[in-house]
């Protein structure tokens, strides 16, 4: 195990050799919050509940995305369509490695790096503009919390990686990424909680994956659950996890026998 | 003890065709034409624990797609391999630990770190022990002459210290079999003769098989005894260095150096003139009038030196693919 605890590492020292690229990347993140939380003031300026929601449950929603985009959605494996189509890929094929294991300890000083940085972030956040935030006390609700958002990184890493495995078949890997990824944004609660979708949408989208990447874990930091709601979740999380890990591995061995180890 | 064996190995590859500009660029969104190249094509060859062989041949020629093969990067189209007892493509842990594939413009370094920490990486990737892996770096940085380097970030160095560290970094392993693609491309002379020392010296020390692929015929005249030749996927030639000219050159160079000042054009009716100037004369001559030739020019001329030697060989290659072609 130690050479992937190497591999975090050497990932996380090669961040700070680009500081200034790190710094507008999370200026970036913080910008795009900093939106939504002023269109959702405006919208409670005249109703104290929508769809079900107050304002501070909202506002703590929109806030604590930028937490998850540290641990969930910050990832590198949008390298690997790169490394794949310039051959890259090689360098890694030829060490006695496990691809998948190495991928995951370069996202881990990712998502690391990132998540303390959201962290910070919404302290100065709530320092400067005082936002109705909910700071959850519940310790058993933040462990789900957590527990849900480990869950979601793995579903994050699996259709990632599956995304850049189109590389073996076609060179043309940013289109369909580009798309798909709107689509991902909105089906995973990103610009809003989804159970404010009409109920029979709201029921399709609860089984698929993506509803368990940002909406899942924070309606459970939220509280806003039951039993039923928990157990659901997670069994569906979970087994699409599984699901997508085996499928990974079938697209992975398929895409090998294809590879053609171009760029020289 | 045999280190590799290959059989009827074949690699084919799709391409996609399309013509150049805009038009085409249009059509070719709806349809396109492609086709299947044959970059291996049914060769055969085997290689002895402790053998360093030279694989040449023009670019295009498979050498690389081979080597690829070899090391498990590529399924090949058909046929067998048998790498130290593995099937290469099946990447299995303990055959990586015993090879490695250096690639001239690849690189393995982390771009944005000092090399020492993508030796670090390796160390623990391989599973070396400490002790080990501090013999294997200063023995390598010291042949290499680079323990100065090794902490500056790999971006700041220049190209023949990045390739010189590429290797420190595919060797920290001791690797069993060793393939080396074009490892001199690119370098300078100094450079060049340094590597080449280096690799021979290698090569000795562990009884590492190597295989070897380059441009420069200078690389596989100074290392290899026995080459390897392949052309359009096909093997044309395999066995040692010197046979090759025994088979194939059907030509003396004959090199005079003249006291008296004469006609240089006088020399043509022995041979072909490669070059004439300043009292000295080259000339290539058919093999089997070399003698003659010889006696010929002493007795007539005023000779101050006279040698006889086999044509080079990059000339004998390219005599080969001619053959090949035909």
């Amino acid at each position: 195990m130690k050479k992937y605890f190497m591999v975090f590492k050497n990932s996380f020292a090669e961040y700070f050799a680009y500081r200034l690229n790190f710094f507008l990347w999370r200026i970036r993140v913080v910008a795009v919050i900093l939106i939504s939380f002023s269109l959702w003031q405006a919208i409670f300026r005249t109703n104290k509940v929508i769809f079900g929601y107050h304002e501070s449950e909202i506002i703590t929603y929109i806030i604590f995305i930028s937490v998850l985009s540290g641990i969930v959605l910050a990832t590198r494996t949008d390298r690997v369509a790169l490394e794949i189509n310039m051959g890259t890929l090689s360098n890694f094929l030829i060490l006695p490695m496990r691809y998948f294991l190495f991928n995951l300890s370069r996202d881990a000083a990712d998502k690391i790096i990132n998540t303390v940085c959201s962290f910070f972030e919404i302290f100065l956040f709530i320092l400067i503009i005082h936002p109705p935030i909910i700071l959850q006390s519940n310790l058993f609700l933040i462990v789900l919390f957590f527990t849900a958002s480990i869950v979601a990184s793995l579903l994050y890493f699996e259709i990632n990686m599956l995304l850049s495995f189109i590389a073996f078949w076609s060179k043309e890997t940013w289109a369909p990424r580009f798309i798909f990824f709107i689509l991902v944004n909105f089906l995973a609660g990103l610009y809003f909680p989804l159970d404010i979708i009409p109920g029979g949408i709201y029921k399709v989208l609860e089984l698929l994956p993506f509803t368990y990447l940002i909406f899942f874990p924070l309606k459970i930091y939220l509280g806003h659950i039951d039993q039923t709601f928990l157990i659901k979740g997670f069994m569906i999380g979970i087994f699409w996890s599984i699901l997508l890990w085996l499928f990974m591995g079938y697209i992975w061995r398929k895409g090998l026998k294809l590879y053609t180890a171009e760029g020289k | 003890m045999l280190a590799i064996s290959v059989l009827h190995l074949k690699k084919y590859f799709k391409v996609y065709r399309r013509g150049a500009g805009f038009l085409p660029a249009i059509t070719s969104l709806f349809s396109r034409k492609n086709e299947t190249v044959a970059a291996v094509d049914d060769i055969s060859f085997e290689i002895k624990q402790g053998e360093l062989v030279g694989f040449i041949g023009p670019n295009g020629a498979g050498k690389t797609t081979t080597l690829k093969c070899l090391s498990g990067l590529l399924w090949p189209s058909g046929g067998k391999i048998d790498v130290l007892g593995y099937k290469p493509f099946d990447k299995k842990s303990d055959f990586l630990k015993k090879i490695s594939l250096v690639m001239g413009h690849k690189n393995q370094l982390w771009w944005d770190l000092p090399a020492v920490e993508t030796f670090r990486l390796n160390k623990e990737i391989y599973e070396i022990s400490e002790e080990k892996y501090k013999q294997n770096l200063d023995e390598l940085t010291k042949l290499l002459d680079v323990s100065e380097i090794i902490t500056i970030p790999v971006r700041q160095l220049s190209l023949g210290q990045r390739m010189r560290m590429e290797l420190i970094a595919s060797l920290i392993h001791q690797p069993r079999v060793l393939f080396l693609d074009e490892p001199t491309i690119g370098l300078d002379v100094i450079m060049q003769k340094k590597m080449r020392d280096f690799i021979a010296e290698y090569n000795s020390r562990h009884n590492s098989t190597i295989l070897l692929t380059s441009h420069d015929m200078a690389d596989v005249k100074e290392l290899c005894r026995r080459v390897i030749i392949i052309d359009h996927g096909k093997l044309i030639y395999d066995g040692d260095l010197a046979n090759l000219v025994e088979k194939y050159a059907d030509t003396k160079i004959i090199t005079v150096d003249i006291a008296k000042r004469v006609d240089m054009k006088e020399f043509t009716r022995f041979g072909k003139i490669k070059s004439a100037a300043d009292g000295k004369v080259i000339i290539s001559v058919p093999k089997k009038n070399t003698t003659s030739v010889a006696t010929t020019i002493l007795k007539k001329y005023q000779i101050e030196d006279l040698n006889i030697e086999d044509p080079e060989i990059e000339d004998i290659i390219r005599l080969v693919f001619d053959k090949n072609k035909r």
